[in-house]
C-alpha cells in the first residue's frame, strides 16, 4: 500500500473509520503476503538436514585455480599478509586441493596439498612441503581443529566436514544477511560422534545462516571448546562467476568473552572455474616444483 | 513501507512496540556477531605475475658458548663463540613455459675473531670461518612432458623419513661445523646433480646422478667441534681429499597410496664421512669410500599419528677402529656391511604440538671388538613443536640420544614474528656425556644464540 501524497495531504483527511479500514487493510496484506511466503515455502518444505545437504551438493565446479590474499590481523590491528595460488580439482572418487603460497618472503613456497577422498569415512591425504628444508612430510589430516597456516581458519574449515555426524535443528525459517533471506540452522556432533568431532574439529555446535536462493552458508558462529572460544564467520562478495556462486571475501574472527582476539580475511583476487587444471600439480613429489609449475 | 503510528489504535500500538522490542532484540543479537566485521579496515597489494622473482634475507646472530671447550680447543673459556653477519639472496626466473631456473647464494661474515680476542683460531678456522660464501641452489629445471621432468645443477636432493640416522638420504653432505647449533634447515648441503623424475598419481621414479658432490662439513683445526682433535697432537698433518671416482648414482622408486606412502631407494655412492685412507711419514690422509645401500621407507597416517619407519643396507661401510686400536689401522680402516632401521611415529593430538619419536638400530656384520661401535647400537630421537594459534610464536625442543648412548644433545629454539619481516630467534644446546662416550670430548661446548632475521 502506497504512502499518502503529500501534494493531496491539504484537501484529504482521513478519519477514524477511514483510518480504521486502512489499518485492516494494510494487516489484511501483510497477512496475504505472508501467506503466499509460506505457501512458496511449503510447496518446497525442506528439514535442516536437507537443506545442508543441498549446501554440501552445491556445484563447486570440476576445476579451480584462484589467486588470494590472507590478512592476518591481531588484537591490536597488526596485519600480516599471505598471498596462495589455489588449485583444485574434482575425480571420480576424490577432490584434490593445493595451496601454494607465493608471499612473504619466509613462506613463499610452501605448498600444502589435500585429497578429500569421496568414500565416507575415508581419511584425507594431507602433505605439507617446507622449502627450508627441501622435505616433503605427509601430516596428519585428523587434526583439522588446528589453524590452517596460521589463520582463524582451521583446516576443518577449509576442507569441509563431514555431513552424517551431525544433527540439524532449523532454528528459524527466516532472517536476513546482507538483504538475503536465509535459513538459520544449527547442527551439533551425533552421540556417537561428538569424540571424534571434538578431536578433531574442536567444535562444540556452530549456527549457519544459509542463502535460500542459492544455499550458501553466508555466516556462521562456531562454539570452540577451547578456552570458551566463538568464532564469526562472514562471506560476503558473493558474486556467480563461470556459473559457479563465490564469496570473493571471507572473514572469521576468533572472540573470547566478547572480545576480538584475531581475525583474519581471505580474499579471492581472482578465480577461474572448469579451465584445465593440471593433474600433476597434485603430486606430493611434486610441490617441491611449484613455482615451475603453473 | 513506513508504519504511520499515529493512525494506529493504543492496544495496536502497544502490539506494534512488542514487535519492534523483540525485533530489536533479535538484531541486537545478530549485530553482536557482525559488530565485530564492521571495523576491520585492509589494504591488499594486487598479486605479481613476474617472470623474475626474487627474495632477500639478512640476519644477524650471535652466540656464546656457556664454559670452557677444554685446552686443545682454539676458545679458552666461556665467552662470545659467534657474531654472523648472513646475506641470503633467491633469484626465480621463467625462461619459458616449461624451462624455469633458480639462483640463491649467501654471503657470511663472522666477526667474533676481531670481537673476542680470547679465540686463538688457526688459520685453517679463520679461512673457513672468517668470510664465506655458499652458493646453494643453482639449477634450472626442464618439464619434459607432464610426467617427466629433469632438474640440472647444485640442489637438495632428501630421501627417507629418518631425521637423525643416515639409512636412505644418501644423497646430501651434512654441515657439520657445528653438532646441531645451525639452523636445521642448514643441515643438507646442496649438491651438483642431474635429477630425471617420472611421476603419476601412483608412482614417483627418481634418478640422480651426482658429480664431485663433496662430503660432510667438518669443523676445522682447534675450533671447539673439531672431529679430528685427538689427533692434532701427532706430528702428522691431517689430508682430507675427495673420492677417486667423483659420479655418485641413486635411484628412488615411490609409491603413494591411500593413507600411505614407500620407497625403494638403491645407491652406488661415496660415503659422505671421511675415513682414513692411508698414513705416510708427512699425514694421515682422510678420504671418501664407496658404498652401496639399499634403502626401503614409509609412513602411514591413522587418525592424529603418523607412523614412520625405514630400513637400509650398507654395504663396504669403512668404521672407524676403537682408541686403543686406532694404530694398527693407519692404512686404512675396516668395511663392514650394516643393517640399520629406524621407526618412529608424529603425533599431533596435544593441541597446537606435533610430538615424534624415532627409535634408531644400527647392526653391524661381524667381530666389532676392535673397531669404536658395538656389534648393535640403538639411539632414539624425540621432539615437540609448538606454535601458537596464529603461528607468531613457534617452540621446538629436541632430544638426541646418540647411538650406543654416546651422548645426548638437547636442542631448544624459539622463534617469534615480530612482523612478516622481521623475526627474533634464541637457541640453546647443551652437551652431555660420560667419560668413554664419543661426545665426552664436546661436553663442554654448551651455548646459547639470538638472532634477528629482516625478510625483503
Amino acid at each position: 500500500m502506497k504512502a499518502a501524497d503529500p501534494h493531496q495531504r491539504n484537501t484529504y483527511r482521513t478519519t477514524p473509520v477511514q483510518s480504521h479500514i486502512g489499518i485492516t487493510v494494510l494487516l489484511c496484506a501483510l497477512t496475504m503476503f505472508y501467506v503466499f511466503q509460506s505457501a512458496a515455502a511449503a510447496a518446497e518444505t525442506l528439514t535442516a538436514q536437507a537443506i545442508m545437504e543441498r549446501v554440501d551438493a552445491r556445484d563447486e565446479g570440476a576445476s579451480s585455480i584462484a589467486t588470494s590474499t590472507m590478512v592476518l590481523i591481531d588484537r591490536k590491528d597488526r596485519q600480516r599478509s599471505r598471498q596462495l595460488k589455489q588449485y583444485a580439482k574434482e575425480y571420480s572418487d576424490t577432490q584434490k586441493y593445493m595451496a601454494h603460497f607465493l608471499s612473504p618472503a619466509d613462506l613463499k613456497d610452501t605448498v600444502y596439498i589435500n585429497y578429500d577422498w569421496r568414500q565416507s569415512g575415508t581419511e584425507d591425504d594431507s602433505w605439507l612441503y617446507l622449502p627450508a628444508f627441501n622435505k616433503v612430510k605427509r601430516i596428519s589430516s585428523e587434526d583439522r581443529s588446528g589453524a590452517f597456516l596460521g589463520s582463524d581458519f582451521s583446516y576443518a574449515d577449509i576442507s569441509g566436514f563431514e555431513l552424517d555426524w551431525y544433527d540439524y535443528t532449523l532454528l528459524k525459517e527466516s532472517e536476513f544477511v546482507d538483504g538475503k533471506d536465509c535459513w538459520v540452522i544449527e547442527y551439533q556432533a551425533k552421540e556417537q560422534f561428538k569424540n571424534k568431532v571434538l578431536s578433531t574439529t574442536g567444535d562444540l555446535k556452530t549456527q549457519t545462516w544459509v542463502r535460500k536462493d542459492i544455499f550458501f552458508q553466508v555466516k556462521s558462529k562456531i562454539w570452540k571448546e577451547r578456552g570458551g572460544k566463538i568464532k564469526y564467520y562472514l562471506a560476503s562478495n558473493i558474486e556467480e562467476i563461470d556459473g559457479i556462486w563465490t564469496a570473493k571475501k571471507m572473514q572469521m574472527i576468533t572472540t573470547k568473552n566478547e572480545q576480538r582476539e584475531h581475525s583474519s580475511i581471505f580474499l579471492i583476487q581472482n578465480i577461474a572455474y572448469g579451465g584445465e587444471v593440471r593433474d600433476d600439480i597434485f603430486i606430493p613429489d611434486n610441490m617441491q616444483r611449484a613455482t615451475a609449475m603453473k | 513501507m513506513i508504519l504511520q503510528l499515529n493512525y494506529f489504535s493504543c492496544a495496536h500500538k502497544k502490539i506494534v512496540f512488542s514487535l519492534l522490542l523483540i525485533a530489536t532484540l533479535q538484531v541486537g543479537d545478530i549485530c553482536a556477531g557482525d559488530d565485530f566485521f564492521t571495523d576491520i579496515d585492509i589494504t591488499v597489494d594486487a598479486p605479481e605475475d613476474n617472470s623474475l622473482k626474487s627474495k632477500w634475507s639478512i640476519k644477524q646472530l650471535g652466540s656464546y658458548g656457556l664454559a670452557d671447550p677444554g685446552s686443545s680447543f682454539a676458545r679458552p673459556e666461556s665467552g662470545l663463540n659467534k657474531m654472523e653477519t648472513s646475506l641470503h639472496a633467491e633469484f626465480d626466473a621463467r625462461f619459458s613455459p616449461v624451462l624455469t631456473g633458480r639462483l640463491e647464494l649467501e654471503l657470511l661474515h663472522d666477526a667474533v675473531y676481531a670481537l673476542n680476542s680470547d679465540i686463538n683460531a688457526s688459520e685453517d678456522e679463520l679461512d673457513t670461518f672468517k668470510n664465506r660464501y655458499e652458493a646453494r641452489d643453482i639449477y634450472l629445471d626442464m618439464d619434459l612432458s607432464r610426467e617427466w621432468n629433469l632438474r640440472a645443477g647444485n640442489q637438495i636432493i632428501a630421501w627417507g623419513q629418518a631425521e637423525t640416522l643416515v639409512i636412505s638420504d644418501l644423497i646430501a653432505p651434512h654441515n657439520n661445523y657445528t653438532l646441531l647449533q645451525a639452523d636445521l634447515e642448514d643441515i643438507r648441503l646442496h649438491v651438483p646433480a642431474l635429477k630425471l623424475t617420472r611421476s603419476d598419481s601412483k608412482f614417483t621414479l627418481d634418478t640422480v646422478i651426482t658429480y664431485d658432490a663433496g662430503f660432510n662439513y667438518l669443523a676445522p683445526a682447534g675450533n671447539e667441534f673439531d672431529p679430528f682433535i685427538q689427533l692434532r697432537e701427532l706430528p702428522l698433518a691431517l689430508r682430507q681429499h675427495k673420492a677417486s671416482r667423483r659420479s655418485e648414482y641413486f635411484v628412488r622408486l615411490k609409491h603413494n597410496f591411500q593413507g600411505g606412502d614407500i620407497s625403494l631407494i638403491a645407491a652406488d655412492a661415496n660415503n659422505n664421512e671421511l675415513s682414513l685412507a692411508h698414513t705416510t711419514a708427512e699425514a694421515m690422509h682422510f678420504t671418501q669410500e664407496r658404498f652401496q645401500a639399499l634403502g626401503l621407507s614409509g609412513s602411514y597416517g591413522a587418525g592424529l599419528w603418523i607412523y614412520k619407519a625405514e630400513l637400509g643396507a650398507h654395504w663396504n661401510k669403512p668404521v672407524r677402529p676403537a682408541t686403543i686400536e686406532f694404530m694398527n689401522y693407519l692404512q686404512g680402516w675396516e668395511k663392514r656391511d650394516q643393517s640399520l632401521a629406524m621407526a618412529g611415529f608424529d603425533y599431533v593430538g596435544f593441541g597446537d604440538a606435533t610430538v615424534s619419536l624415532e627409535i634408531n638400530y644400527v647392526h653391524t656384520r661381524g667381530e666389532t671388538q676392535p673397531l669404536a661401535i658395538e656389534e648393535n647400537e640403538v639411539g632414539a630421537t624425540t621432539s615437540v613443536n609448538w606454535s601458537d594459534e596464529n603461528q607468531k610464536l613457534t617452540l621446538n625442543a629436541h632430544v638426541i640420544s646418540l647411538l650406543n648412548s654416546n651422548g645426548t644433545i638437547f636442542r631448544t629454539n624459539a622463534e617469534y614474528a615480530l612482523t612478516d619481516s622481521l623475526k627474533l630467534g634464541a637457541l640453546l644446546v647443551t652437551y652431555n656425556a660420560q667419560e668413554n662416550d664419543s661426545l665426552f670430548l664436546y661436553r663442554n661446548n654448551d651455548a646459547v644464540q639470538f638472532h634477528l632475521q629482516y625478510f625483503f
